[in-house]
C-alpha cells in the first residue's frame, strides 16, 4: 500500500519525467545533492567578519611602554615611574542600518579597492595606458592607504576630447541645469567617461567578434543599399538609432554636438569602425546624457558620481537597479573616477 | 552498507559528500578565521598580502582533512560494526582500495577545483593586476594545489580507519591501513601543497 503511494507520488512522478528527459541520476544522489547545495547556499548568505586593523588578531600583542615629559622631567629619584601599556585591539567593520536595510560587515575600501582592481585590469587590456601602479600609503592609523593608479596615453585623451562651445564659457546654464557642475567639468568627465566605456566594450570582445560584427555590418549595408543595421556597432558599441535620436534631440551642430552634423549611413560607418571617431563620439553622447541626468534627492552618492552612473546606465541602455559590487556603471564610473586629476593625471 | 565487488571506481554517493562537507567546512572556516590568515593564494586575488602562509595552510587544509576523517569514520564504523568483522574484512579491504581511496581523492580534486573556478574563469578580471601575466603557472601551481587538497582528504579517510582499527581490539595482524601508507600519502600532500604555495609565495612576492 506504502509502496504504491509512493510511485504514485508526485516526487515519483517528477523524478520519472527527469529520467525521461534523458538525465539518470539514482534516487540516493539526489537527496544529497540537494542537501549539499542548501547548506552551501545557507552557509555563503552569511557574511564574514572584517576588521579595520587585523594586526592584533593573531599576533601576540606586545605592551608599548611610554613615559610621559612631565615623568621625565621629574627629579625626585625616590618617585615611582610611571608607566602606560597599550595593547591594540582588532575592531570590526559594520555599517548602520538604514531605512530598514541591515547592512552586512561591507568594508567600503575593500569594495572600492576591489572595482579599482577590476578597472585597471580592463584599462590594461584596452591599449590606452601608459603606465599603472599600485600605491600604499602607510599612515599612523592601520590599515594602510592603498589605491590603484594609471596614466592614459595621448592618443585615447585627444580623441575623446570635446570642444567648449562659445556660449557655455559665458553662461552658467547649464550649470544650474545639472546639479551646479560647471560645464567644463561635464566635457572633462565625459570624456573620461566615454574612454572608460569603450575600454569596458573593447576587453569584452576579441579580435573574432569585431571581425564578425564588421563582416555582418558590411554584409547588411551591401544588400540594403548602403543602409547599417541598427545594432551596437565598433568599438564603442553605439546604436545607429541612438546617434540619430540625440541629433533630433539638441538640433545643434556647434561645439560638443559638431559631430553630430552629419548621421547619414554613410558617414556613421566611417565614425562607428574607427576608434578615435567612435571615442569622440562615445563622449559627444556621454555629454548629451550628463546634461540630461537629474539625481534623485534621496541619492547617497555624490552629486558627480550619481550623474555618471545614471550617464552609463544610459549609453549602455541599462535599465535594471543593482547592488553589485562589479557591474557596468559602477566599474565604469570608478575607472572614469581613476582617470580624474585628483585620481590620476590626465 | 554492501561490500561486493563495486562496479564502479567512484563511489557517487561518498563523492558527493565528500565534496559537499569540504565546501561547507572550509565556508565555516573561512567565516572563522579573518581573509588574511586564511587564503592561501590571497596574493593573487586580494590588495592584501596574506599574513602567515603556515597558517594558511594548514587553515585550508582542515576542512578536507576533517571530511575525510569523519566519512572515514563513519564508513568503517558502519561497514564492518554491522557485521561480522571476519566475513567483511576482506570485502572492505577490496573496495577501500578499489573504489573508496579513489573517491575520496577525487573529492578533495574536484572540491579544491570548486573552489576555485570563479578566479580560474575570471582570471583576466578578478586577478591581481600585478601578477596578470602569471596566468600559466597560477594554473600548473594551482593543479599541484589541487593533487594536495586530494592527498589531504585521502589521509584523513586512511587517518580514521588507521585510527580506529588501532583502538579496536582486533586480533587479526592484517591491517587495512599500514603506517607506511599513510605516511606515504602524507608526504605526497605535503610535497604538493607545500610546493604549490611556497612557489606562488616566491613569485608574487
Amino acid at each position: 500500500m506504502n509502496m504504491d503511494r509512493l510511485h504514485n507520488s508526485r516526487l515519483a512522478r517528477c523524478l520519472h519525467n527527469f529520467r525521461m528527459a534523458g538525465i539518470y541520476l539514482p534516487n540516493r544522489l539526489i537527496l544529497p545533492l540537494c542537501a549539499g547545495c542548501f547548506v552551501l547556499f545557507a552557509l555563503f548568505v552569511i557574511s564574514p567578519p572584517k576588521y579595520n586593523n587585523f594586526e592584533p588578531l593573531f599576533t601576540k600583542s606586545q605592551p608599548e611602554i611610554k613615559v610621559t615629559p612631565a615623568q621625565e622631567e621629574s627629579s625626585n629619584p625616590a618617585e615611582e615611574k610611571r608607566t602606560e601599556e597599550k595593547r591594540k585591539i582588532a575592531v570590526r567593520v559594520l555599517g548602520m542600518e538604514i531605512a530598514g536595510k541591515i547592512p552586512d560587515a561591507d568594508d567600503n575600501r575593500r569594495i572600492w579597492l576591489m572595482q579599482q582592481r577590476v578597472g585597471t585590469n580592463i584599462f590594461i587590456r584596452s591599449g590606452y595606458l601608459q603606465s599603472a601602479s599600485f600605491v600604499t600609503l602607510v599612515t599612523e592609523n592601520p590599515p594602510p592607504h592603498m589605491q590603484y593608479k594609471v596614466v592614459l596615453e595621448d592618443a585615447p585623451v585627444s580623441c575623446a576630447y570635446i570642444e567648449v562651445a562659445a556660449s557655455e564659457n559665458n553662461t552658467r546654464e547649464e550649470a544650474e541645469e545639472s546639479d551646479d557642475i560647471k560645464p567644463a567639468s561635464l566635457h572633462n568627465m565625459a570624456t573620461r567617461l566615454a574612454i572608460s566605456a569603450v575600454a569596458v566594450e573593447k576587453f569584452h570582445r576579441n579580435v573574432l567578434h569585431r571581425r564578425m560584427e564588421w563582416a555582418y555590418a558590411q554584409a547588411f549595408s551591401a544588400l540594403s543599399f548602403g543602409r547599417l543595421p541598427d545594432v551596437s556597432l565598433g568599438p564603442a558599441q553605439i546604436r545607429v538609432s541612438s546617434v540619430r535620436k540625440i541629433a533630433a534631440e539638441v538640433e545643434q551642430t556647434s561645439g560638443p554636438y559638431a559631430m553630430l552634423s552629419n548621421t547619414s549611413d554613410a558617414d556613421l560607418k566611417q565614425i562607428l569602425f574607427d576608434e578615435c571617431k567612435s571615442l569622440k563620439l562615445a563622449a559627444t553622447m556621454m555629454y548629451h546624457f550628463l546634461r540630461k541626468a537629474r539625481c534623485e534627492p534621496d541619492n547617497e552618492d555624490d552629486p558627480s558620481r550619481c550623474l555618471m552612473k545614471i550617464a552609463a546606465e544610459t549609453y549602455v541602455g541599462k535599465h535594471r537597479k543593482t547592488s553589485a559590487v562589479i557591474d557596468y556603471s559602477p566599474i565604469v564610473v570608478c575607472m572614469a573616477e581613476m582617470l580624474s586629476p585628483e585620481g590620476m593625471g590626465m | 552498507m554492501q561490500l561486493g565487488r563495486p562496479r564502479l571506481l567512484v563511489d557517487a554517493l561518498l563523492f558527493v559528500a565528500t565534496v559537499f562537507c569540504t565546501l561547507s567546512v572550509g565556508r565555516v572556516l573561512s567565516l572563522i578565521i579573518p581573509s588574511e590568515f586564511y587564503f592561501t593564494f590571497q596574493s593573487l586575488f586580494s590588495d592584501r598580502t596574506p599574513q602567515n602562509l603556515i597558517l594558511a595552510i594548514f587553515g585550508k587544509m582542515t576542512a578536507p582533512f576533517a571530511s575525510g576523517f569523519a566519512l572515514g569514520w563513519f564508513i568503517y564504523g558502519h561497514a564492518l560494526s554491522a557485521v561480522s568483522p571476519a566475513s567483511a574484512f576482506s570485502g572492505f579491504a577490496r573496495r577501500l582500495k578499489i573504489q573508496w581511496s579513489p573517491t575520496m581523492f577525487l573529492s578533495g580534486f574536484f572540491a579544491a577545483f570548486l573552489s576555485a573556478w570563479p578566479i580560474i574563469v575570471y582570471w583576466d578580471l578578478l586577478s591581481n593586476p600585478e601578477v596578470g601575466h602569471l596566468e600559466p603557472i597560477f594554473l600548473i601551481l594551482y593543479s599541484l594545489y589541487m593533487l594536495g587538497y586530494g592527498y589531504i582528504t585521502l589521509f584523513g579517510f586512511l587517518g580514521a580507519i588507521f585510527i580506529k582499527e588501532h583502538l579496536e581490539i582486533n586480533q587479526d595482524s592484517t591491517k587495512l591501513v599500514s603506517m607506511a601508507e599513510l605516511s606515504r600519502v602524507g608526504i605526497l600532500w605535503l610535497l604538493n601543497s607545500g610546493l604549490a604555495a611556497t612557489a606562488m609565495e616566491v613569485i608574487t612576492k
